[in-house]
């Protein structure tokens, strides 16, 4: 009965190091986000993100619009694609989430793993 | 016993120590005061000095005053003033090694100033102002305006282009153009992530400026009900404890907020930062 963990065999260090060094050439390596923000700050961070880009795309589609002399038209383009581009942040930030969640499963496993050899 | 309760809380309210909350609403304290006006503005420009400009450079100064302290002697047993000097640079280092590796650490300075100015601009705001202040001089949060922020925030993403183009040359715009897109799609999707790419600046900006301004909102209303019900005295004065304890507990919450939002601000910095170096996704 003893505390001391046995170390782990290099060569699954190696393929550690291998697979970071592949997700991280893959740009899959996920980035540190701020573990203490809970769910309702991730969800005014996910709205404002979402709002942000759609008033953003209406204002250029706007201006664009105004410098044709078409505002109408580049208001309601501007409109669908800044939705679009909120669209597309929103499936950024999710991702980017999911990827962290895998992260931190593998991470705990591994220690799990650890543990029982 | 409430006899005596209630000629303690009539000397409190006739005391200065309240003055500040009985003439301010919630939003005076986000009023911008000019301290040393400057008559000739150029143009649209205002260049006076403010209350936000004077609380910018307290910040700035505590800062400086704080590190320069801190590693004056340096030893190797540090003491508290290294340690704790130590302990934030090790907790930026280790955010922009996590967020960014090893390969942008010449952009350490930036974001480690940059979470400096916001954390202290966040947390200096929310001490208690000295009763008899002048309003000018009373405590005042830069952060809370959303040009400051949005400064802050185009400041970090005009950095973005420089590198990009700067690393990437004309490569950089391939940020626009996700891979594996068909060719027919480019019109449909350059312009989204056109609107994407600058709605970036918009979001931080507000998401900074927008928890600073309703956290202080939400600190001066409690202190209005305190102030209020004390005012009514008798049994109403009594229960002004239960808005005064809400108020502890707000202001703990936006201790934390003050921290978590100037992190929030440097992670995504760094984000950003890591699509200048490599923009192909």
């Amino acid at each position: 009965m003893t505390d001391q963990k046995s170390p782990r065999p290099p060569s699954l260090d190696e393929l550690d190091q291998k697979i970071e060094r592949g997700r991280e050439a893959a740009g899959l390596k996920p980035v540190a986000r701020p573990e203490t923000a809970g769910a309702l700050g991730k969800g005014f961070h996910v709205a404002i993100e979402f709002v942000v880009a759609t008033l953003m795309g209406t204002f250029l589609g706007y201006l664009i619009g105004s410098a044709l002399g078409q505002e109408v038209i580049g208001l309601m383009l501007g409109m669908i694609i800044g939705f679009a581009a909120g669209l597309r942040r929103l499936h950024t930030l999710m991702q980017a989430e999911a990827q962290a969640l895998d992260e931190r499963e593998r991470a705990k496993h591994g220690r799990d793993d650890d543990r029982d050899a | 016993m409430a006899g005596m309760m209630t000629e303690m809380l009539n000397q409190l309210m006739q005391s200065t120590f309240m003055d500040i909350a009985k003439v301010a609403g919630p939003l005076e304290q986000f009023e911008i005061t000019r301290l040393i006006p400057v008559p000739a503005n150029p143009g649209a420009i205002d260049l006076s000095v403010t209350n936000s400009t004077l609380w910018m450079f307290i910040g700035l100064g505590v800062a400086v005053l704080f590190l320069t302290a801190a590693t004056r002697r340096l030893s190797l047993i540090p003491g508290g003033m290294q340690s704790m000097a130590e302990m934030t640079y090790e907790f930026i280092a280790k955010m922009v090694r996590d967020a960014m590796g090893d390969e942008v650490r010449p952009f350490f300075p930036f974001v480690f100033t940059l979470f400096m100015f916001v954390f202290l601009s966040n947390f200096l705001g929310l001490l208690p102002t000295i009763p008899g202040t002048p309003k000018g001089l009373a405590v005042f949060t830069p952060t809370s305006h959303i040009i400051v922020t949005f400064a802050l925030a185009a400041l970090t993403v005009g950095l973005v282009v420089v590198v990009g183009f700067v690393k990437n040359g004309f490569g950089f715009l391939r940020l626009f153009a996700p891979a594996g897109v068909p060719l027919w799609l480019m019109p449909l999707i350059v312009p989204i992530e056109i609107v994407s790419f600058l709605s970036r600046p918009v979001s931080l900006a507000i998401r900074l400026f927008a928890n600073m301004l309703a956290g202080h909102i939400v600190l001066k209303v409690f202190a209005g009900f305190v102030v209020s019900m004390l005012s009514v005295g008798g049994f109403i004065g009594v229960l002004s404890l239960l808005p005064m304890l809400g108020m502890v507990g707000v202001f703990l919450l936006e201790f934390l907020v003050a921290f978590l939002q100037a992190f929030v601000f440097a992670v995504l910095a760094c984000i950003y930062l890591q699509d200048a170096l490599h923009p192909a996704h």
